[in-house]
């Protein structure tokens, strides 16, 4: 088999992602493997924004939502479960991975189904300003859930179960986020390679064209825009689980940026630029915040480098000619 | 279903005072090159939006292979077998000119809802994308990126992605648009070989290409149609020669 460099970049991180554990607790740095853990999920988030962004050239400013509300769904049928009663009368709640961890992903694809239905209805500026508006809106709303917290948000007392594992355990659960996210990554290499992808990424590129062709580009934007959606309600469900929290926060437009850069600093429409990306974002924040609190300073004039200077961000630096767009 | 593949009838639209089309009524037989002719801001590429469905007529109808479609939308038009070209060329500037010509012949194909096998291995594909490719003189540049083709490649690609979905009636908006004499030798023979495969609505500028190819002319001055029929009708048609022939 042809070895090229991006094939090389890959199974290194895939080696790196495996051995990190390890290596982490031979020298002693366990709170190494929980940052790495988290920097997994929001690399799974990054990767479903970068469908979007890279490939559907959607660029949504109110991605946090979905991550939002998969977390919430996590969140809230631990408190049914915890406290023995029923969501809406009929819901009971449930701590079982297996049931919730699903059940959060299809909440997320659900709501995506509806942003995205009317979102779409508008592009350019007007998608920004709408894709953003809908996630205030489930932002204020959480905040106004006195029941599940409110402001406050809503501990959870321990993590989720899974069968025959033990979530508790970071080792456990680091390698359950690395294979979920392995799982979605190599899932959107094929879907962006595939018919639908092929129709997307030439419905993105023009429009004209695409309808020409016979191509109601509209319905191939709205399943990206929803399988994008459960992608970033599955790593709200893993997040929620990580710091056994869910706040407002999560909906907040401020982490929708902060994903936007993870896609741009790692390289958009790269689909593993994404995972360099948050790997980077959360790196920096956990160092620089040593130095200084005002570390977005500092880290904004990189980012800037990197977007004005680079084609394809950081990784598409690393495998040269610009990096891979699925073609 | 009759020998017409088009009928326009009474078709009307303007751009605030510009009467880009004025109850404009033709037909396109099957199996011709039926060509639309006219001076610069005559009205053809309005005529072509009207008939992919980019513009809407302000009234008149449009019937396609026997059904009224002026209601439809461009890509239910294309779904039927309406297929056109631009004058501007409209390609996927990013995609390699495989991937261009693969996505035209997947386009009409329906069933694209499929999200893991590689859209360049799919059967159709497979089976059509290197005849389509060789039809238009493309097949050494499959690899290369649209955007990054000459000129003249990048009309054939044009004209070939809007032929890849086999319309039935194929609408050309000036393909030789910005060609060199070379360049539309190349086309004159491309569109030559699709007579007995399509019917084709010619747009063009170029009176020679259109003499040579055409089986019927349809020739528009200021949204209207002032003369209609086959070539040595129009070559003698007085009205032609003072309003578009004489300004050559
Ligand atoms: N979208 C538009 N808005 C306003 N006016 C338009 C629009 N499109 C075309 N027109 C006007 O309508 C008239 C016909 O334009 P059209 O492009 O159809 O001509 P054409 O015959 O294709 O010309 P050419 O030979 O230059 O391609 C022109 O006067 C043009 O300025
Ligand atoms: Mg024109």
């Amino acid at each position: 088999m042809h070895i090229t460099r991006e094939r090389l970049i890959v199974y290194g991180g895939v080696l790196f992602f495996a051995l990190l554990p390890p290596v982490a607790s031979f020298f002693g740095e366990h709170y190494l493997i929980s940052l790495f853990t988290r920097a997994m999920i929001y690399a799974l988030a990054a990767v479903s924004l970068d469908l979007l962004l890279g490939y559907g050239k959607m660029i949504s400013l109110g991605h946090a939502a979905f991550v939002g509300i998969g977390a919430y769904v996590v969140g809230i049928m631990f408190f049914h479960a915890a406290d023995d009663s029923l969501l809406f009368g009929f819901i009971g709640g449930s701590e079982n991975a297996l049931v919730v961890w699903p059940a959060a992903v299809l909440v997320s694809a659900m709501g995506a189904l509806v942003i995205g239905a009317l979102s779409l209805r508008t592009s350019g500026m007007h998608f920004i300003m709408i894709t953003l508006a809908f996630a205030q809106m489930l932002f204020y709303f959480a905040v106004g859930l006195e029941t599940y917290g409110g402001d406050d948000g809503l501990p959870m007392w321990n993590r989720n179960r899974l069968a025959g594992l033990d979530l508790a355990d970071k080792l456990h659960f680091y390698y359950v986020c690395f294979f979920l996210m392995s799982v979605f990554i190599f899932c959107c290499t094929r879907l962006v390679r595939s018919r639908f992808g092929l129709v997307l990424r030439g419905a993105s590129t023009n429009t004209r064209r695409i309808r020409a062709l016979g191509v109601h580009d509209v319905s191939y934007k709205l399943v990206c825009f929803v399988i994008a959606g459960a992608g970033a309600g599955l790593a709200g469900a893993l997040l929620a689980n990580q710091s056994e929290f869910v706040s407002p926060g999560l909906l907040h437009w401020g982490l929708s940026g902060e994903l936007m850069v993870m896609v741009l600093l790692g390289g958009l429409g790269t689909l593993f630029g994404p995972v360099l990306g948050a790997v980077l974002f959360l790196l920096l924040e956990e160092f620089l915040a040593i130095y200084t609190e005002h570390w977005m300073v500092y880290f904004g004039p990189v980012l800037i480098i990197v977007v004005l200077t680079t084609k394809r961000g950081i990784y598409g630096l690393l495998v040269g000619g610009g990096g891979n767009r699925g073609g | 279903m009759g020998a017409e593949i088009l009928a326009v009838k009474r078709l009307r639209k303007s751009f605030g005072a510009v009467r880009a089309c004025q109850d404009l009524s033709f037909t396109v037989q099957r199996g011709v090159i039926h060509a639309l002719i006219g001076p610069n801001g005559a009205g053809k590429t309005t005529v072509a939006n009207l008939l992919s469905g980019e513009l809407r007529p302000d009234g008149g109808h449009i019937i396609f292979a026997g059904a009224d479609i002026t209601t439809l939308k461009t890509y239910q038009r294309a779904r039927i077998g309406l297929a056109r070209s631009f004058q501007i060329t409209q390609v996927f500037e990013e995609l390699s000119v495989a991937e261009n010509m693969a996505l035209a012949i997947l386009a009409n194909e329906g069933g694209n809802f499929r999200f893991w096998h590689d859209a360049l291995c799919s059967p159709v594909v497979l089976e059509r994308l290197p005849l389509a490719l060789e039809r238009v003189d493309l097949v050494a540049q499959q690899k290369m990126a649209a955007k990054h083709l000459s000129h003249g490649e990048r009309r054939q690609l044009e004209v070939g992605m809007a032929l890849a979905g086999r319309p039935t009636l194929l609408i050309l908006d000036e393909p030789m648009a910005g060609q060199g004499p070379g360049g539309t030798r190349e086309l004159s023979r491309i569109i030559k070989d699709l007579k007995n495969e399509v019917s084709i609505l010619l747009v063009e500028h170029d009176m020679q290409v259109v003499f040579s190819l055409a089986d019927h002319i349809t020739v528009l001055v200021n949204g209207a149609c002032i003369a209609d029929g086959p070539p040595e009708a129009i070559r003698q048609d007085a009205a032609v020669q003072a309003a578009y022939l004489g300004r050559q």
